[in-house]
């Protein structure tokens, strides 16, 4: 019985998994084709006559390769100070008690349900009329209102699951509290700030409406803008635009592949009690 | 736990010092929270107060705008277009959040089973692709997919639905929002599957071998069992679903724009539609209030239960 | 505590809302010039989108061109990808900072000058010299509202491309009437084969179908689209077009099935794809082709003639933002694109075809096998009109046109009717617009 049921979970996790994954074998599928070959007919999901033209295009495109930088650059910023401030924030939200602390806590939930557009009228009005308009910084800024909510509850729910015990021992040994989170805390949180460092670097590699509103050339521009660049106002290159769609999405995968263990870790720490 | 705590504190404060040496204390502790809330009140707050003002304000002249009290909050409630956003918003939502629910738990529950670990690891890190790729891209692929040449049609078309198979699913009014749902469903439903199965995973074995022994079939496991257990993480995770569709731009945006003639328009573009293509920011600050108030009064409950957690654990 | 720190906080609110003043964009005065400082050069940007599409070495080209010949201006373009240009444009004036000149597409051009975004330029144009005017005459540069507003910069008008391989196999020359069309489209199809004499395109937005679908078919009946600011496609030669249409689409079966929700960029797929023997298309359309797809082999011949030859024309306009700060010096660049050297420069860079006179008759043109059609065809066909710039709100306007045509497919209207309510709708725009 057992068996049969094996074998049945199996198969059908193969099924429904490769269904799933159609869209993503069709994105690779058209990345090696020829334009002409985009939209053959009869339908193939592997090309007759696959080539690395499009690959060749965006890689011999500068303004394209200049996307990843811009988006390395303004993902990696954000992530850096998300974790550094939320860290800093969980802690003191686990370890002190103050006056306002549940006003603090009620208004980060709710700037989680701030619908985008609502900051994008505001941001852009204050980023054009102080100069900053298509700008690393004003991505940075845009990007980490909408990533701080989350990371700081990440964190907080992470920092509340190590023992108070521990704080307690290094107070008696005579650390204050900077010294306390830098050498008894920071270390046990390792996975809850690698989960969310990658949850903030996914967000921002991903953000499409604030980089649509705020910038405007590509020294600045990020890939998810970028890929619309091959969407012409009289063709679209397909095959490019799949070609740099994978390669833009192949840093985010092997962060996630390298990252997972801590990544699931850190995620359900808070929830799963 | 709490008991310890406060002892603590008490240490610090009983051990003779000063008041400025409280104060300074105070500054300490301050400096963990403080920097967080202060970016966050800058970042957040201010555009939200801001957001507030200017849907007073009538922008007509978009250098001087003019005092306008409620009025556009009153052309918003009359606007049919604005009903009509809010009632393709609630479609996209729910028909998102259920069908992803379903998907994500079965795929939980598949992928729960007793299987070799390397093939679980494996399978879930694919499943995890959709939601690593950004909605240019799924946009993009799914436009593809969705077009008159595309893979469903071809499907459609070698299964025998000659006619069904020649829709073109994005540029029709009847079958866009369709479109534009299976592509969200495809985008979340990672997130899902990886709550529930790290939920299913806490689920003691004893009480799935216990039932096996009464006799219990898989239906009935799934239906005693397995949801009561994940009661909570179900709520929570469609709560949050339920608030990251209802706000959801991107894949519309990128897909249909809205269209073909609103009937995918849903409330973010809607409101990105007023300010930055009518620029009308006054009118598009309105919508945004409402939609933050219809938010807010939906999650109320998700609130509580959030804030009833807080003081329970701490 | 909680009602009274609530009260606290609306009450805190409420004072600091009617104290401060909203943000706002901005003040509307006119800009005051810059004045470029000794030694330095003047910047001026230039907003397009043909980087993206072209790459950037050729515009390069066109840029050290015009920086050589004035030295003290520094050219920096700025390049959106199409599909966000126009909104683009709107935020950056709305910012106070557009770029000092817009490469507005034909049907923007009315919508820009009547929400002031660009100025009108008949006082530079006034300074030019007479063989510079007499090259720029024609159906793009006519002035809209009394007044002048852009220079053209890339132009076109529509012939009939056809797959040589298809109509040889099936023993087919390329048509030079209606009826020829007609028949050669019929000989052509094979739907089994998956093989069409067109892409059936219709779709209602993005409405740039209609250009290449309908209304050349309207002005070869020997109608006219526009006259004297009312709509004029409401006669008997438009009827006799749209049924022509219909006749193709409905009765013959000659297109590609889901015409409502195909659009133009469809229709260049499939041609490069090789299984559509026509197409209606722009000589955009040639370096396009060649790019999709090397191996095809094409030709191009002037649109089938009805009771008259004819065609529509467009293309895009460089124009000088109201509120930019650099209008002398934009306005070199804007001259020196449209001049007859400039004009040579950039087309030979892009691929695309002139709209200056002089730079038609130049010998790189004229001995293109492709390009000669159009030259010709701008020449000779004797119905030719360019609609996009003198249409308010012309993307409005063109949409409601084709969703009335798809009335009359879906058989929900007459020709006769689906064209007097279009027609109704274009005249209730020009009145608002106050012509």
């Amino acid at each position: 019985m057992r068996r049969r049921n094996q074998v049945s979970t199996y198969l059908t996790i193969v099924v429904l998994g490769s269904i799933l994954m159609v869209p993503i074998a069709w994105m690779i599928s058209i990345a090696f084709r020829s334009n002409p070959d985009v939209f053959s007919m009869p339908l193939q999901l592997i090309p007759e006559h696959p080539t690395l033209d499009a690959f060749r295009t965006v890689f011999g495109n500068k303004s394209l390769l200049r996307l990843f930088v811009n988006s390395y650059i303004v993902a990696l910023s954000v992530t850096a100070i998300c974790i550094l401030f939320a860290s800093l924030a969980g802690y003191g939200f686990t370890r002190f008690k103050f006056k306002g602390k549940n006003g603090a806590l009620i208004y980060i939930l709710l700037t989680q349900m701030f619908p985008m557009v609502l900051l994008s009228i505001p941001y852009f009005l204050f980023i054009t009329s102080v100069g900053l308009y298509n700008t690393y910084i004003a991505l940075i800024l845009a990007y980490t209102s909408f990533s701080l909510p989350f990371s700081i509850m990440m964190m907080r729910d992470f920092i509340a699951t190590i023992p108070k015990e521990m704080d307690e021992a290094a107070t008696i040994d005579g650390c204050g509290p900077f010294k306390t989170f830098f050498l008894i805390i920071l270390p046990p949180s390792l996975p809850g700030l690698i989960a969310t460092g990658v949850y903030t670097f996914i967000l921002a590699w991903n953000e499409f409406l604030f980089a649509v509103v705020l910038t405007n050339s590509v020294n600045v521009r990020p890939l998810t803008i970028g890929i619309g660049m091959l969407i012409g106002e009289f063709a679209t290159e397909w095959n490019a635009l799949m070609a740099l769609s994978f390669m833009a999405s192949v840093p985010l995968i092997l962060v996630f592949l390298f990252l997972q263990k801590y990544f699931l870790q850190g995620l359900t720490a808070g929830s799963v009690k | 736990m709490k008991q310890a705590h406060t002892n603590s504190e008490n240490h610090l404060k009983s051990s003779g010092r000063s008041r400025s040496q409280g104060l300074m204390d105070f500054f300490i502790k301050a400096s963990f929270v403080m920097p967080a809330m202060i970016l966050l009140l800058l970042l957040t707050g201010y555009p939200l107060f801001q957001v507030i003002q200017m849907s007073f304000f009538d922008y007509t002249d978009k250098a001087k705008p003019v005092f306008a009290g409620a009025s556009n909050y009153e052309a918003i409630i009359n606007d049919p277009l604005f009903w009509n956003a809010m009632s393709n918003t609630a479609v996209f939502t729910i028909a998102s959040v259920i069908c992803g629910l379903v998907l994500g738990l079965t795929l939980a529950i598949l992928l729960n089973q007793p299987i070799n670990t390397r093939f679980r690891a494996i399978y879930r890190s694919l499943l995890m692709f959709p939601w690593l790729t950004s909605s240019t891209v799924i946009a993009a692929t799914w436009i593809l997919i969705l077009s008159p040449f595309g893979l469903l049609n071809w499907f459609l078309r070698s299964i025998g639905l000659e006619s069904l198979g020649q829709t073109a699913w994005l540029s029709e009014e009847s079958t866009a929002m369709f479109g534009v749902v299976l592509a969200n469903i495809w985008r979340s439903f990672p997130f899902m599957m990886l709550m529930f199965l790290a939920g299913l995973q806490t689920i003691s074995k004893e009480l799935y071998e216990a039932a096996e022994i009464d006799g219990a079939g898989f239906m009935h496991r799934l239906r005693y069992i397995t949801i009561p257990q994940l009661k909570s993480i179900l709520l929570t995770v469609a709560m949050l679903e339920m608030i990251w569709n209802f706000r959801s731009f991107d894949l519309v945006f990128l897909m249909t724009g809205g269209g073909p003639m609103n009937a995918t328009e849903v409330m973010s573009t809607f409101i990105y539609h007023f300010a930055f293509r009518k620029l009308n920011f006054g009118y598009a600050s309105a919508a945004a209030i409402i939609m933050l108030l219809i938010m807010i009064s939906a999650s109320i409950l998700y609130l509580r239960a959030s804030l009833r957690k807080e003081a329970n654990d701490h | 505590m909680k009602l009274k720190s609530m009260l606290g906080l609306i009450t805190a609110m409420v004072l600091l809302l009617t104290a401060c003043s909203p943000p706002s964009t901005g003040s509307n005065k006119v800009e005051e010039q810059n004045i470029a400082k000794e030694g330095e050069r003047t910047q001026i940007h230039w907003l397009q989108h043909w980087v993206s599409e072209q790459g950037p070495d050729k515009i390069n080209e066109v840029k050290a061109a015009f920086e050589a010949k004035h030295p003290e201006i520094e050219l920096i373009i700025d390049d959106l990808p199409f599909a966000q240009e126009h909104d683009k444009i709107l935020s950056l004036d709305l910012a106070g900072s557009p770029p000092d000149i817009i490469t507005a597409s034909g049907a923007w051009v009315t919508e820009f000058a009547d929400a002031g975004i660009i100025s009108p330029i008949d006082e530079y144009v006034a300074q030019l010299p007479q063989e510079y005017k007499d090259a720029l005459e024609g159906p793009m540069f006519l002035p809209w509202k009394g007044k002048l507003y852009g220079v053209p910069v890339t132009f076109g008008n529509m012939g009939l491309f056809y797959n040589k391989k298809i109509l040889e196999a099936a023993n087919v020359q390329p048509p030079t009437t209606w009826e020829e069309f007609e028949a050669a489209a019929v000989k052509v199809t094979d739907a089994s084969k998956n093989q069409y004499a067109m892409t059936g395109n219709l779709v209602a937005d993005p409405p740039t179908v209609i250009s290449y679908e309908i209304f050349p078919y309207i002005l070869q009946a020997g109608g006219k689209i526009i006259h004297n600011n009312r709509a004029a496609f409401n006669s008997p030669e438009g009827v006799q077009a749209l049924e022509f249409y219909k006749r193709l689409v409905k009765e013959l079966k000659v297109m590609t099935p889901g015409e409502l929700s195909a659009g133009e960029k469809e229709k260049r797929a499939n041609f490069s794809a090789g299984n559509i023997a026509f197409m209606f298309e722009g000589p955009w359309g040639v370096a396009i082709q060649k790019k999709a797809n090397p191996n095809l082999e094409f030709g191009v011949v002037p649109m089938p003639a009805g009771k008259t030859t004819g065609t529509i024309a467009q293309g895009s306009v460089l124009t000088l933002a109201a509120k930019g700060k650099n209008k002398d010096a934009a306005w070199k660049f804007i001259e020196f694109m449209g001049s007859a050297e400039g004009q040579l420069l950039w087309d030979k860079a892009t691929n695309f075809f002139p709209y200056n006179k002089q730079t038609m008759q130049d010998e790189y043109f004229q001995s293109n096998e492709y390009l000669k059609v159009f030259i010709d065809q701008h020449n000779n066909a004797k119905n030719v009109e360019v609609i996009d710039n003198f249409l308010p709100d012309a993307t409005d306007l063109r949409k409601q046109f084709t969703i009335e045509v798809q009335n009359f497919l879906t058989d929900k209207k007459t020709a006769q009717k689906a064209l007097e309510d279009a027609a109704a709708y274009w005249d209730a725009a020009f009145v608002k617009a106050g012509l």
